[in-house]
């Protein structure tokens, strides 16, 4: 009950009128930026952090907070309609936003369900923070380098519910996209590695560059086959108005079961050292890709946006509690947040939730206020959003192409971006030309070095033993789920089998 | 109405701050004012160490008036900071007189051991103070001080420190030499940050962390983390003053491996930016907030050399260092 | 006997990948630590090993796929142009080259009237100098021009 107190003196402190234009100022900005490819949240808040010490602490940080949650929204929005991801999150969003967009001719519908899910999640993450903060803090702290293995080893299997078809094409990718990741510089031993005697492959393969050429590029060049084809007439029986645009009661029956458990999720995944948005958003989606939906996952399906926007927002929040609780930031966005709490002259660690009440709640106040206004101002975007599908294809493949060169160039500040821009363009383009899945690549890209190096700890940790991972109960819970994901469908294959022989012998 | 008026003058001043901040040129009378945002990069995570030292420079800049100019501090940490040091160096043009980088001995070691880049590269503007280490233990670590700790290593329990990287790393084996134990019976996991490596402690996955006072100090005000050993010649004062030295927990030496912090620059920046950056620097460390905000609170020693002889001592050290490493 | 495609190509080079990656990983960055576990070779060259097999049962799968890759000639031109853009920055600069480049493909190969051109050209450097370069101040490389100015 004191937090609700708590809470609604956040709100008293929140609602000024100069905190409302701040959160509503950061979060238009926010948008514009978020979807702007190359350009994603941590560069966004990193910008604005200068523009902000001219006000005071409290709408200093609830500006941030709505220009974080915004950022969010608009990378959702490009990858919707162009198919080019606006930061790492939207990666999924892309999987069946653009499909919804462009061949279910529901453009709107698709940025709405981005939309709402994305607040559901978020309200579900502020809540979950509201209630537990400092405990759910502590809880995330219970997970050490065996427990995050255990935890990543099951996030693995995930992508093998995304690789389709053919199996053996399926793994090849994912282990592209490990091999891929390997390369750089190795952390734990200090030493680079695969990186064949060239300073950038030293720093790896940057991930965002990597993604906008991926998804972005590679869908460029396939674009062009669409050139001739004359787009005025396809949009004309596409509803371009907000109306138009609004989500079918059904549409929403759809929408919220998966926003849901997404939302609860991603709170999770956000709290964990080190997980992030991304993780989030990949994961909800897998776990979709289990559950029913109503028209099959990559499609266009309502379900997939839903999953990933709301784990991804709720993610985000996620992972303000251990930034606020320890001051450990869990993103490299929360790491610049709290930069601006320093600056501010707050010392965010164990003792602010007890020093500076006023802000803490303050600031969790802020996101849900921030939280709302961001739904209403994209909502209010997305008929003037859709006005880019009336151009024709031919005039968006130049542009497209300039904006994935900027965006990558952008992202890493060098050339090298735009070289692996460019590459890993036509590395998807000829692997999606030969039937392979890209998607299990940009995930393997991601979840396959937290692995690593959280094994890797683990087993300096027990000198090579494979016993941690069987004597902490949380990893040994986790390994026994893992065990049992795996075991799972080779055990039905085998019963189906049996079943077979059965049948085949009575016949 | 005056907030929202006050909030529409601060995003026009935003919009005209972006729009005159292009194409300004260093005064042509020998002395340079910069005129445009001064970009600081930082080759670790925010919330290390290195990421506290460069706010709280940026942050003592602006508030005493040195400069009206946005100081905007990013962190690189690609390829554990090698590209940013390598953009920096890198940077040629007007441009160079904008550009700042933090450097410091943990930023060195690494540079010389795993690519071509050398302090050469580098104008080095200014040494600003020197830091030192201690082990910090959680509150489940079984050891009730670093002796026992020692102990049990000794008679093959396996101990546990987490750390960052750079020079963590060169503390840690110092240490051990010292001690006379070996990499496997006192193990270290290198952490992309010491925030990483404080959290692993906190949620008792490592049983000591080494750490610099500065971003321990929070947790050790909390009761979450306690000095246990302080890696230097003497006593740490205030918080801090429970931790022994080496030489007090058993039959040792003490050990220290001190980390000067430094600012360096393109090389290509103009000898008028070297000049007017040490003497902006020489000011943040006489000014009050940086003394008592900074070196004080993070128990520095304050230790500011100029542009020249900053540059003489990070040769000699950088020397010193291939030397001793058998790099060429 | 089918000819051979990019089909059977890719297998092939997946393979080549996964030897380097493998050979590399055991010999050069370790694979196993008596007493502290894993090396850096250690995930990726299993990794390796992994995708080895799995190209070489890919390349024996790929003869019984039908349908050939097929590569269409503006698809290539798109690839072209990527590469020309960056070519073309280290001589005149990244804003240069995507305005030239916007520039040749509307006038070129689309045949745009001069009025969507100007448009289109007005959107991106909209975009790329307004947004990108001013309002989140990133400096674009200018190529020659750098030296020269």
């Amino acid at each position: 009950m004191e937090n609700i107190q708590l809470l609604l003196q956040g709100f008293e402190t929140a609602l000024t009128f100069q905190n409302v234009g701040a959160a509503l100022l950061g979060a238009i900005l926010g948008l514009i930026v978020g979807a702007m490819p190359g350009i994603g949240s941590l560069a966004g808040v990193a910008l604005l952090l200068p523009l902000t010490y001219k006000f005071n602490p409290t709408t200093a940080i609830i500006m941030l907070g709505a220009l974080y949650y915004s950022n969010m929204y608009g990378g959702s929005f490009s990858a919707i309609l162009l198919n080019i991801p606006g930061d790492s999150p939207a990666v999924v969003t892309a999987i069946d936003g653009y499909p919804m967009a462009k061949k279910k001719k529901r453009p709107g519908q698709a940025l709405f369900t981005a939309n709402m899910s994305s607040f559901i999640g978020g309200t579900i993450g502020i809540c979950i923070l509201t209630f537990t903060g400092p405990a759910l803090a502590n809880l995330g702290l219970k997970f050490g380098p065996s427990e995050m293995t255990a935890l990543l080893l099951i996030a693995m299997t995930s992508i093998s519910w995304l690789v389709g078809e053919n199996p053996t094409k399926g793994v090849i990718i994912t282990v592209v996209g490990i091999l891929l990741a390997s390369m750089g510089m190795d952390t734990l031993s200090g030493a680079p590695r695969y990186d064949f005697g060239n300073m950038h492959l030293l720093g790896g393969i940057p991930f965002t560059p990597f993604v906008i050429g991926a998804v972005g590029f590679s869908q460029v060049i396939k674009l062009i086959n669409d050139r001739t084809k004359d787009n005025g007439a396809s949009n004309s029986d596409m509803k371009l108005t907000i109306r138009g645009s609004l989500l079918t009661k059904h549409d929403f029956r759809r929408l919220l079961p998966p926003a849901i458990r997404s939302g609860f999720l991603g709170t999770f995944v956000g709290v964990l050292p080190g997980a992030g948005a991304t993780t989030g958003s990949f994961l909800g989606y897998a776990v979709q890709k289990k559950m029913h939906s109503e028209e099959e996952l990559g499609t266009g399906a309502i379900e997939g946006i839903a999953s990933c926007e709301a784990a991804n927002n709720a993610a985000a929040a996620g992972a303000f509690a251990p930034l606020l609780a320890l001051g450990i930031p869990g993103s490299g966005t929360g790491a610049v947040l709290l930069g601006g709490l320093m600056m501010w002259g707050l010392n965010p660690g164990p003792l602010l939730f007890t020093n500076e009440p006023d802000f803490t709640w303050g600031l969790i106040a802020s996101l849900f206020l921030s939280n709302i206004l961001t739904l209403i101002i994209a909502l209010a975007v997305i008929p003037f959003l859709l006005k880019i599908l009336s151009v024709p294809v031919k005039y968006m493949i130049p542009i497209i192409t300039v904006v994935c060169v900027v965006g990558s160039y952008s992202s890493s500040y060098s050339m090298y971006g735009v070289l692996i821009m460019f590459l890993s363009g036509l590395l998807g383009y000829f692997l999606s030309k030969n039937d392979y899945p890209t998607a299990p690549m940009l995930l393997s890209f991601v979840l396959a070095p937290l692995l690593e190096t959280n094994m890797r700890k683990a087993f300096i940790i027990s000198g090579g033993s494979l016993n941690i991972f069987f004597n902490r109960p949380i990893t040994c819970v986790l390994m026994v789920v893992f065990f049992a994901v795996v075991a799972t469908p080779i055990i039905k294959s085998m019963i189906n089998k049996n079943k077979n022989k059965k049948t085949e012998g009575t016949n | 109405m005056k907030k929202k008026v006050a909030l529409v003058l601060a995003g026009i001043m935003a919009f005209a701050t972006v729009v005159t901040g292009c194409g300004s040129k260093a005064a042509s009378d020998g002395t340079f004012t910069p005129e445009d945002t001064i970009n600081w990069t930082v080759t670790s995570s925010p919330g290390g160490g290195s990421d506290i030292y460069t706010r709280m420079i940026a942050d003592v800049m602006t508030k005493e008036g040195m400069t009206d100019e946005t100081i905007v501090v990013s962190n690189k940490t690609d390829g554990s900071g090698e590209i940013g040091r390598n953009e920096v160096a890198n940077t040629k043009g007007q441009k160079a007189d904008y550009t700042l980088l933090t450097f410091n001995s943990g930023d060195l070691m690494p540079m010389v051991l795993n690519t071509k880049n050398r302090s050469a590269n580098f104008k080095i503007i200014a040494i600003m103070a020197v830091d030192k280490q201690l082990i910090f233990k959680g509150t489940q670590t079984p050891y009730v001080d670093f002796a026992e700790a020692i102990e049990a290593a000794k008679n093959g329990t396996p101990v546990v420190i987490g750390g960052s990287k750079g020079d963590d790393i060169a503390t840690y084996e110092a240490m051990i030499e010292e001690i006379g134990v070996t990499q496997d019976q006192m193990k270290y996991i290198t952490y992309d940050s010491t925030g990483d490596a404080i959290t692993a402690a906190l949620g008792g996955h490592v049983e000591f962390v080494i750490s610099k006072p500065a971003a321990a100090s929070e947790y050790v005000e909390a009761g979450s983390l306690f000095p246990v050993l302080a890696l230097s010649t003497e006593r740490y004062t205030g918080n801090l003053a429970s931790a022994p030295t080496l030489s007090e927990v058993g039959d040792y030496e003490n050990v220290e491996v001190p980390i000067w912090r430094g600012v360096a620059a393109p090389a290509a920046m103009s000898d008028a930016a070297v000049a007017y950056y040490t003497e902006q620097l020489k000011k943040v460390s006489e000014s009050e907030q940086w003394k008592t905000e900074y070196i004080e609170k993070n128990k520095l020693i304050p230790n500011y050399l100029g542009a020249a002889e900053a540059t003489t001592f990070v040769t000699e050290y950088e020397k010193e260092y291939m030397e001793a490493n058998g790099i060429q | 006997m089918k000819k051979i495609g990019s089909k059977q190509l890719i297998p092939v080079l997946m393979a080549a990948v996964a030897l380097v990656f493998g050979l590399v990983g055991v010999f050069q960055l370790g694979f196993w630590d008596a007493a502290s576990g894993p090396m850096p070779g250690f995930f990726p060259s299993i990794m390796a090993v992994v995708m080895f097999f799995t190209s070489i049962l890919a390349f024996a799968q790929s003869f019984k796929e039908t349908e050939k890759a097929e590569y269409n000639k503006f698809e290539l031109l798109v690839i072209a142009a990527g590469a020309g853009i960056i070519l073309a920055t280290f001589i005149i600069g990244l804003v240069p080259a995507c305005f030239v480049f916007v520039l040749l493909w509307l006038r070129i190969l689309e045949k745009a009237p001069w009025k969507d051109v100007i448009i289109i050209l007005l959107v991106i450097a909209f975009i790329v100098i307004g947004v990108f370069g001013m309002w989140l101040g990133i400096q674009f490389p200018m190529g020659l021009f750098e030296y020269i100015l």
